[in-house]
């Protein structure tokens, strides 16, 4: 969200020099012929197809734009999947807006919706006590704060977050004030992680910037349309905050004393992991416009920003971009997080690969971010929608400012969705028709998840779009691929959030860390799940448990999700190594 | 004509070859100026695009240039203005339009298609806009700036081949543009090749010690080499709000084309705090003749007049501002300001309290609070409105300069002072001002080893700085 025109010196105005070159790695052909190096598969059919609304799911996000152009209207709308009822079937919770408007205050309309099976859904939201009283939404992170084995629900906002548990009958009760995790800011996204390894989950919460309608201003698009404005005009980034789980239902505010106070921007996006292999949970913390944050864990609840010096605050020339959406994600396959980030129309999309722990800005003809220029990214997931073991991206588009290439007549920041099939070695090839759907999905969309909803093991989508229906998509690629799923528990049966897990299939190994809490103000899946291909087994599963230690989970048979819980598996003889 | 073809024949009749030839010669300059003049009307004057709801402002302006094109449809100074103007203020189809219309009637001129490229860049048709700049090279293989964007556009794509030729091109072509051993250094940096990486770079920064994205990408070899307090400190140095790209003989007319009032006001701030401050007051009164009552016009106003020492006119403006938008923090925080110029603390402090009440952890309206208890001689208060900016921003390096100058000039406390200078160095490595005052700090104390070693950090940091003069005299004195 960048001002476009740039200076220099005595006033020198430069055309063409919002973006600057991302690098690239050794030995990418070179493309001479003028044509684009982004590739394109065709699929045979779309890999997706949009679930009708007769199914029950029929939100329809509202921004509660009046006009004013208020900032929260334009970054608004997370999305969540919680089996809250534990009948094995994800549930969905999507987040509104609400209303900004002091003369027409409404509270948000958040709904959840209740997973029936086989495409069809309930809204429960009054039945489950979660009517929001107040505040804008933003965004929602799911996790077993209390360790019942029964997933609670954390929803962000502007005016004051609210924290709802889990009460294993069907509803919520709203504990933000006995639990004191309101925050009383702009949040956006949030996950539930253990940054101490006490076995109880913490609470990281990404703070936008510090707005209030009274310092909301005209802002004007090129043309001078009124528009919204670039966080930058109001200068009032905002630190994260930290809740520190006392394990009796409440949380103390732990920022401060871990250090989360000496750096912060414009946050958007939280991706956690332990980025440097030191057995410690690491957090990164996506900015807006501004520096990013690589929050290191020292230890004893200490953190330290080495995003500066590990190379993933600025892109590759030392220049901050517009990051929306994070996700940590192995994908080279060889045990390190690497980091991929949404960005602003012009930027492009960005890949910080992991090396060793220190991280480059790398672009490739055919890498993830390939082709992303065109568009404003925001949700952001890797799934293996095909199934055939390597893991596919999809990001949910829609500008911020008024400008570009039209794409709806009625809306006039709307932008297709882009679908790309991992080939492997973090090459990536375009699906078309664009976004793997006929039509392609075009709107503002924000919050993204990525999950089973019907347990037929292929990944189906669910998109939020600002002031317009959001898109289910079901997964539309053949079925007769082979895949696995894990839930992943740890001795007390309470989510091991930030385990590795590892498997080997069909002569092929494959990373993922399991927490759901990632993307853009949403929380995915809880279950981890692997597209195998022909694959009729799965050698060998290793685990490593948050508490550093690791076990084998001995042969498993494909087409199932399955639990993998610490203590069951054999002690790894070979050590789990990265 | 066909009085003098007769006429032209009788005079060369002994030599009928020669006239033909001559004749033919005579014909072929009469068609080409034909064509030319005749055949070849000037391209049509590109308006905005039908149904655009332009600013009033920039409607107008642009009115303007139009009817000086259609009034000389052929001076080619006039569209590329008209470009200008298009490209500045965002209209990136209608700049593309005009450029690819300028480039008809100059097809000499390389920057006509090169700026018809960037603006298709700015379409987001990165394809199209590679295959147009190469074409710039093609077609102008000696111009420095084609090669440039090249160069750029194909480290964009992960195409180091391309990236390579384009790099070494510049670098024979402007071997005192930083850009192309950057270039050259950035593509080496990504292929691992450290060694040759560090070379170019040093390189770069040798010949333009201010070219922030050379530095961050030294930073990142440096830190690859192992050599990480070198890295560290490369990479603050390049830190960087944004990169601009190679400078043409084009660029310096854009910004006098700006009309957006975003832009206006943005370049009036920069206008100011480069000492300017009259020309932005003029520069912002163009615009409210067009925006009337627009409060955060107004509010910029006042600033610029502040700045300028004109306290009163800059009242009034703010409290037209405040009267259009009473709850303006930025306006009460100027106002504040106003009244410390003033002399009339207690209205100012009114009103910082006032921001602070509609934004409790607002930097400016602490700063604000300070600048007019200072005013006041209060330097405690002004000290502990200092330490209350940075509670709600900690990582503002400045923040930390101005409380230990205050510690040390007016209170005294050089050791608290040299905390503050060391507690800004350690957040920004590259803040030449701390430097000096550290180094400053250091020899009034008495530890002069300490001040020379400072002394050469801030080299490093700002080798042709007013800084490291201002500390050099330091260190001259007894």
């Amino acid at each position: 969200m960048n001002r476009q025109f740039l200076w220099i010196g005595g006033l020198l105005f430069l055309l063409g020099c919002r973006r600057s070159a991302p690098p690239l790695p050794t030995g990418t052909s070179a493309t001479v012929d003028g044509s684009a190096p982004v590739q394109r598969t065709v699929a045979s059919s779309p890999w997706f197809i949009r679930v009708p609304e007769a199914g029950g799911f029929n939100f329809h996000h509202s921004s509660g734009k009046a006009g004013q152009f208020q900032l929260p209207e334009m970054e608004t709308g997370g999305v969540g999947l919680i089996d809250f009822d534990q009948d094995g079937w994800m549930d969905v919770v999507c987040i509104d807006g609400g209303s900004l408007d002091p003369h027409h205050p409404a509270p948000p309309n958040h709904r959840l919706y209740r997973n029936l099976g086989h495409w069809k859904f309930a809204d429960v939201t009054e039945a489950a006590g979660l009517r929001c009283p107040d505040g804008y939404g933003m965004g929602c992170a799911i996790g077993d704060f209390d360790g019942d084995g029964w997933p609670d629900l954390y929803i962000t906002q502007w005016g004051g977050n609210r924290l709802y548990r889990n009460n294993r009958n069907g509803t919520f009760t709203d504990v933000t004030s006995q639990a004191g995790v309101a925050v009383h800011s702009w949040s956006t996204s949030a996950a539930f992680i253990d940054y101490d390894g006490d076995g109880r989950l913490d609470l990281a919460v990404v703070n936008y910037i510090r707005w209030t309608p009274e310092r909301e201003m005209p802002c004007f698009s090129a043309g001078g349309q009124r528009d919204y404005c670039s966080p930058l005009n109001y200068s009032a980034p905002a630190p994260m905050t930290l809740f520190h789980n006392r394990g009796d239902g409440t949380f103390a505010d732990s920022t401060e004393k871990a250090g989360l106070t000496q750096a912060y921007g414009n946050g958007f996006g939280i991706a956690t992991g332990d980025f440097d292999h030191d057995g410690r949970l690491d957090m990164y913390i996506a900015n807006d416009a501004t520096p990013n944050q690589l929050w290191m864990n020292r230890g004893q609840g200490k953190f330290v920003d080495e995003a500066l010096l590990r190379g993933c605050a600025l892109n590759s020339v030392g220049v901050p971009r517009a990051g929306m959406g994070v996700v940590a994600s192995d994908l080279f396959e060889n045990g390190w997080l690497d980091l991929y980030v949404t960005h602003l129309v012009g930027e492009g999309n960005g890949l910080f690969v992991n090396q060793s722990g220190n991280f480059m800005d790398g672009i490739t003809p055919d890498g993830p971010m390939a082709g992303s220029l065109s568009y404003t990214g925001f949700g952001v997931a890797f799934g293996d929608f095909d199934n055939d073991g390597i893991p596919d991206l999809y990001v949910a588009n829609g500008r911020v400012r008024l400008g570009g290439k039209v794409w709806s007549t009625l809306d006039a920041y709307a932008e297709p969705n882009t679908l790309r099939r991992g080939l492997g070695d973090g090459k990536f090839t375009e699906i078309q028709p664009q976004g793997g759907t006929e039509p392609p999905l075009i709107g503002t969309s924000r919050g993204l998840v990525v999950g089973d909803l019907d347990n037929d093991g292929r990944l189906d989508l669910i998109v939020i779009n600002r002031d317009g229906p959001a898109d289910m998509l079901r997964n539309n690629t053949p079925s007769d691929r082979s895949w696995i799923g894990f839930d992943i528990r740890d001795r007390n049966h309470r989510e091991a959030r930030n385990a590795v897990v590892r498997i080997q299939a069909g002569g092929r190994q494959q990373w993922q860390q399991f927490q759901p809490n990632q993307g853009y103000c949403s929380s995915q899946d809880p279950r981890l799940h692997f597209g195998l291909g022909t694959a009729v087994t799965v050698e060998q599963v290793w685990v490593r448990w948050p508490d550093g230690t690791s076990e084998e989970f001995g042969p498993q048979i494909p087409g199932a999700y399955r639990v993998l819980q610490q203590g069951s598996g054999r002690t790894d003889s070979t050590r789990f190594s990265w | 004509m066909p009085a003098v073809v007769p006429a032209f024949l009788q005079r060369f009749g002994k030599h009928p070859r020669l006239a033909a030839s001559v004749l033919a010669t005579f014909l072929a300059a009469g068609a080409l100026w034909l064509a030319i003049h005749v055949s070849s009307p000037p391209p049509p004057v590109v308006h905005p695009a039908a149904g655009l709801k332009l600013d009033r402002q920039l409607e107008s302006y642009l009115a303007g240039l139009i009817s000086e094109v259609e009034r000389n449809p052929s001076d080619p100074n006039r569209r590329k203005s008209l470009g200008l103007a298009y490209a500045a203020n965002g209209l990136w189809s209608e700049a593309r339009e005009t450029f690819l219309g300028l480039e008809t009637m100059i097809p000499q001129q390389p920057l006509a298609p090169m700026y018809a490229a960037v603006a298709l860049q700015e379409l987001t048709d990165e394809a199209g806009a590679w295959r147009e700049f190469v074409q710039v090279t093609a077609r102008f293989p000696t111009f420095a700036p084609g090669w440039y964007r090249v160069g750029e556009a194909a480290l964009r794509r992960g195409d180091p081949t391309n990236a390579e030729q384009a790099f070494q091109r510049l670098i024979a072509l402007a071997p005192l543009e930083w850009r192309g051993p950057a270039g050259l250094g950035e593509l080496r940096l990504h292929q691992g090749r450290f060694a040759e990486a560090q070379s170019l770079l040093e390189k770069a920064v040798h010949i333009d010690y201010s070219a922030k994205s050379a530095h961050y990408l030294l930073g990142q070899v440096y830190r690859n080499l192992g050599r990480t307090n070198e890295a560290r400190f490369a990479l603050d140095l390049g830190s960087a709000e944004n990169r601009l790209p190679m400078p043409d003989d084009w660029a310096e007319e854009a910004p006098s084309h700006l009309r957006l009032l975003p832009d206006q006001l943005a370049q009036a701030d920069e206008l100011a705090q480069r000492g300017q401050p009259e020309q932005a007051v003029q520069l912002l009164r163009r615009a409210l003749v067009f925006h009337g009552e627009q409060p955060a016009l107004l509010n910029q106003l006042a600033v610029a007049c502040n700045r300028a020492g004109k306290p009163e006119e800059a009242l009034d403006y703010v409290n037209r501002a405040l009267k259009a938008d009473p709850a303006s923090v930025a306006s009460h925080v100027t106002r504040a300001l106003v009244h410390a110029r003033r002399g009339q603390f207690e209205a100012g402090r009114l009103d910082a309290e006032e921001a602070l009440r509609l934004a409790p952890c607002l930097t400016q309206a602490h700063l604000a609070l300070a600048e007019l208890w200072l005013g006041q001689d209060n330097d405690r208060k002004a000290v502990s409105a200092l330490e209350t900016a940075l509670h709600c921003d900690p990582k503002n390096a400045e923040i930390h300069v101005e409380l230990g100058d205050i510690l040390w000039h007016n209170l005294g406390e050089k050791g608290s002072a040299m905390d503050h200078y060391q507690t800004a160095l350690s957040i920004h490595p590259a803040l030449a001002r701390a430097w000096t005052r550290l180094g400053q700090l250091q020899w009034e104390v008495g530890d002069g080893a300490a001040a020379r070693r400072t002394l050469q950090q801030l080299i490093l940091v700002a080798p042709a700085g007013s800084e490291r003069s201002e500390l050099e005299a330091t260190l001259r004195s007894p």
